[in-house]
C-alpha cells in the first residue's frame, strides 16, 4: 500500500512542478497546452490575481510543494503548503468557470492533494489534537491548571489558584488596553466587546477559584 | 513568555472575530482600497464569492483561538489567509501606509503565535514521511525516519 501512495505523492508531485514551470517559463514546455477561460469572472479573478503577483505566489508554493513531494522530502508540510493553493484553483474551475474538463481536474487534483494528507494522517497529529490544553501548549505554558491558557481564559472550573487568575486578569486588561489606546476606528471597539468573553472566563473562575479557597 | 503569548493570541482572536463576522453582519464598512490594484483584487474575490470563504475561516479560527480549541489547527489554517491580508496591505496597498501597518500586525501575530506552538508542527518536516492507508489500525502504522 505505501508503494502506491508513493507513486501518488511523486505524480502529484510531477504535476505541480510541470505546471507551476509552465506558467513561470513557458518556453521551457512547449508540450504544455494552455488553459483557456470563457466565464467572465474566472478570467477577471485570474487577471487580478497574475496582475497583483498572488498568482505567482500560488504557483512558486506549487513549484517548492511539487519538488519536496517528488524528493520525498518534509512531504506532510508539502501537502498542508499546497492544500490551500489547490481549493482556490479547485473554486476557480468548478464554481466559477464550470467547464466539466477542467473542473473535474481540479477535483482530482484537490481530491489527491487530500488524499495524500489522510496517508499522512500520523504527521498532523500534532496539529489536529484537541483536549483541555485545546490543542497543545504554547511556549512557556504547562500542563498546570493556570499555566496554560484554557484554564484560565476558557473554562471557568479549571481549578485554577487565585494567583493565576491575577496574571490572566493584567494580560487581558493589557489586551484591552491595546485595543483602546492603540487601535483606531471601530475596530478599537470590536475588539474590546470580543475580549468581553475572555474577562467574564476570568471572572467567573476566580469567582470558583476564591470560594474554593474560603471552602477549604 | 507565556504571558507574552497570551496577549498577542487576545488580540490576534480581538480582531479576527469582528473582520471575520463584519463579511455577515456588518460592524463597520470593509476597507475597499486605495489602489487601483487593491481595489481591483478586493472586487474580484468578493465578486467570485471567495471573500465569503476567506471570511468564513477568519470567523472560524478566531472563535477556536477564542475559546481554546485545536489553537494549532486555526493557526495553520488561517495562514494563507493571514498571508494575503499582509500582502493586500503592503505590496498592493503601499509599503508605506496605515495599512501596512495593519498587515503586518496579522501577519506578525499568526506567525508568532506558529511559533510558539512550534512543537505541534514539527512532524510536518519529517525527512522521509512513510505514508499508510488511511484510518488504518496503530499497528499498521510505519514507524517515523529521521526528523529534519
Amino acid at each position: 500500500m505505501t508503494r502506491l501512495f508513493d507513486i501518488l505523492r511523486v505524480v502529484l508531485g510531477v504535476i505541480m512542478v510541470v505546471t507551476a514551470l509552465d506558467w513561470f517559463m513557458p518556453s521551457l514546455m512547449p508540450f504544455m497546452r494552455d488553459t483557456t477561460f470563457t466565464d467572465p469572472m474566472a478570467v477577471r479573478m485570474l487577471d487580478v490575481l497574475t496582475a497583483s503577483g498572488l498568482l505567482a505566489v500560488g504557483k512558486f508554493i506549487q513549484l517548492a510543494g511539487g519538488a519536496l513531494l517528488v524528493l520525498n522530502r518534509a512531504a506532510p508540510f508539502a501537502l498542508a503548503a499546497m492544500f490551500p493553493a489547490n481549493i482556490c484553483g479547485a473554486y476557480i474551475g468548478v464554481l466559477l468557470e464550470g467547464g466539466a474538463v477542467l473542473a473535474l481536474l481540479a477535483l482530482a487534483l484537490l481530491a489527491l492533494n487530500g488524499l495524500l494528507m489522510l496517508a499522512y494522517l500520523p504527521y498532523y497529529h500534532g496539529v489536529l489534537q484537541s483536549g483541555r490544553t485545546g490543542g497543545g501548549l504554547a511556549d512557556g505554558e504547562s500542563a498546570e491548571e493556570g499555566a496554560y491558557y484554557n484554564s484560565l481564559f476558557a473554562n471557568p472550573f479549571s481549578g485554577a489558584p487565585p494567583k493565576a487568575y491575577v496574571a490572566g486578569f493584567a494580560v487581558w486588561a493589557a489586551a484591552m488596553w491595546f485595543f483602546w489606546y492603540v487601535v483606531p476606528f471601530a475596530n478599537s471597539t470590536t475588539g474590546m466587546v470580543t475580549l468581553i468573553y475572555p474577562g467574564v472566563i476570568l471572572a467567573v473562575g476566580l469567582v470558583n477559584a476564591l470560594r474554593k479557597g474560603k471552602s477549604a | 513568555m507565556r504571558y507574552a503569548v497570551w496577549l498577542v493570541r487576545l488580540i490576534y482572536a480581538g480582531w479576527m472575530i469582528p473582520a471575520g463576522l463584519n463579511h455577515f453582519y456588518q460592524l463597520y464598512p470593509q476597507p475597499l482600497g486605495n489602489e487601483p490594484i487593491s481595489i481591483a483584487v478586493f472586487t474580484a474575490l468578493l465578486d467570485s464569492g471567495l471573500f465569503t470563504l476567506v471570511k468564513a475561516v477568519e470567523l472560524l479560527a478566531g472563535v477556536m483561538l477564542l475559546v481554546g480549541w485545536r489553537v494549532p489547527l486555526a493557526l495553520i489554517m488561517v495562514l494563507p489567509v493571514s498571508f494575503t491580508v499582509w500582502y493586500w496591505d503592503t505590496e498592493l496597498q503601499g509599503w508605506w501606509t496605515t495599512s501596512a501597518v495593519y498587515g503586518w500586525a496579522v501577519g506578525g501575530c499568526n506567525t508568532v503565535l506558529l511559533l510558539a506552538y512550534w512543537d505541534c508542527y514539527r512532524d510536518f518536516f519529517t525527512r522521509h514521511a512513510v505514508p499508510r492507508l488511511p484510518f488504518a489500525s496503530a499497528s499498521e502504522a510505519p514507524a517515523r525516519e529521521a526528523q529534519a
